[in-house]
């Protein structure tokens, strides 16, 4: 426990009374909180896909996607798509566009077919959930889904920003619990904590996200035919494209 | 999933068949086990009659309340399946949460 749980979060969780949950999404108020810390607050998200994407691509969107912005964009005439496999997730999800959610990537490719997809979008920081074994394998496999020109975005963290940002521990309000959360850069691994108590529930979760530079991962598209390049770097995150070969 | 288990979401897909096409025949084709393009882990089930395969794709969700289900179709007209409906798994019995419709 002591390697994925850090300060005030570790001393909780050594409690026989506070449940440790090993994965965020098995209390929704966790998954809520980890959902919105994912997020990147630099960029207003909905500003940017109205300028990226284009309403005649077809886009597949993995991970932290917030779902208003899924119906806001669909409604706008953009063709989303979108593969959670959480279902709690996908309740927000407009009725006329339910039919473009999928569970996994498998069911997507039984029903459009392989190479369907003009760009398969990552929001937030989704792509540091993957350890360096799974990345390979990433890449290597959403090349069946994208078309022959299709193209990957995904966003990363800035590590000396995350750096120098780590100390803070905050607090958050859902659904009447008050939650504290923050996050550790541990060598190459970013933790994030989270603890909530609302009468005699007391719990503590975590979730683990791996640090890269730009330069790492476009070395490892490199290996599956992509190729990268930077089309935005801030003060706190960098947006990278990575074009199939 | 454990063997046990296996059969017995193998049973509950059959009961569900039956009660959704009545008429046909299914009998048991298949089951895969595999990780998708982006690292999540599901079994696929697939059942067969005359006049269609059936897929019955069940994810695990990390609350662990239910199974997620996704029931997909193909016959001999279509190249690739259609989805049907979304339902969970839970204490041995499928429940619809939704139609699929595509337009």
């Amino acid at each position: 426990m002591s390697d994925v749980l850090f300060g005030p979060f570790l001393r909780k969780g050594s409690y026989s009374r506070v449940e440790v949950l090993d994965h965020v999404y098995a209390d929704e108020r966790f998954g809520q909180l980890y959902q919105e810390a994912k997020q990147v607050t630099e960029i207003d998200e909905l500003t940017f896909y109205r300028r990226y994407l284009q309403k005649e691509e077809k886009v597949l969107f993995y991970g932290t996607f917030d779902p208003k912005l899924f119906n806001l964009l669909s409604d706008e005439g953009y063709d989303l798509y979108l593969i959670e496999s959480e279902m709690i997730r996908t309740h927000q999800i407009d009725t006329p566009y339910r039919h473009k959610v999928y569970g996994w990537s498998h069911d997507v490719t039984d029903v459009v077919g392989p190479e369907f997809f003009d760009r398969i979008v990552l929001p937030g920081t989704t792509i540091m959930h993957y350890n360096r074994g799974e990345l390979l394998l990433f890449f290597r496999n959403i090349r069946q889904l994208l078309g022959v020109h299709g193209k990957l975005l995904v966003s990363l963290h800035d590590i000396p920003y995350l750096r120098e940002s780590e100390q803070s521990i905050s607090t958050r309000r859902i659904h009447d619990t008050l939650m504290f959360f923050g996050h550790h850069v541990d060598g190459e691994r970013l933790l994030f904590n989270a603890y909530l108590k609302s009468g005699s529930e007391e719990k503590v979760s975590y979730a683990i996200d791996y640090l890269y530079k730009p330069e790492t991962l476009f070395e490892f598209a490199k290996l599956s035919r992509y190729e990268g390049r930077s089309i935005y770097e801030g003060k706190t995150i960098v947006v990278l494209e990575f074009n199939k070969q | 999933m454990e063997n046990q288990n296996e059969t017995t979401f193998q049973k509950s897909c059959l009961s569900f068949i039956e009660t959704l096409f009545p008429d046909e025949s299914f009998h048991f084709l298949e089951e895969s086990r595999a990780m998708d393009a982006f690292g999540h882990h599901g079994i696929q089930l697939f059942f067969s009659s005359e006049l269609r395969t059936l897929k019955f794709s069940l994810l695990k969700q990390t609350h662990q309340r239910y199974d997620r289900v996704f029931v997909s179709e193909k016959t001999v007209q279509n190249t690739f399946f259609r989805r049907l409906l979304e339902a969970t798994y839970e204490e041995s019995q499928l429940y619809i949460d939704h139609v699929v419709k595509t337009d």
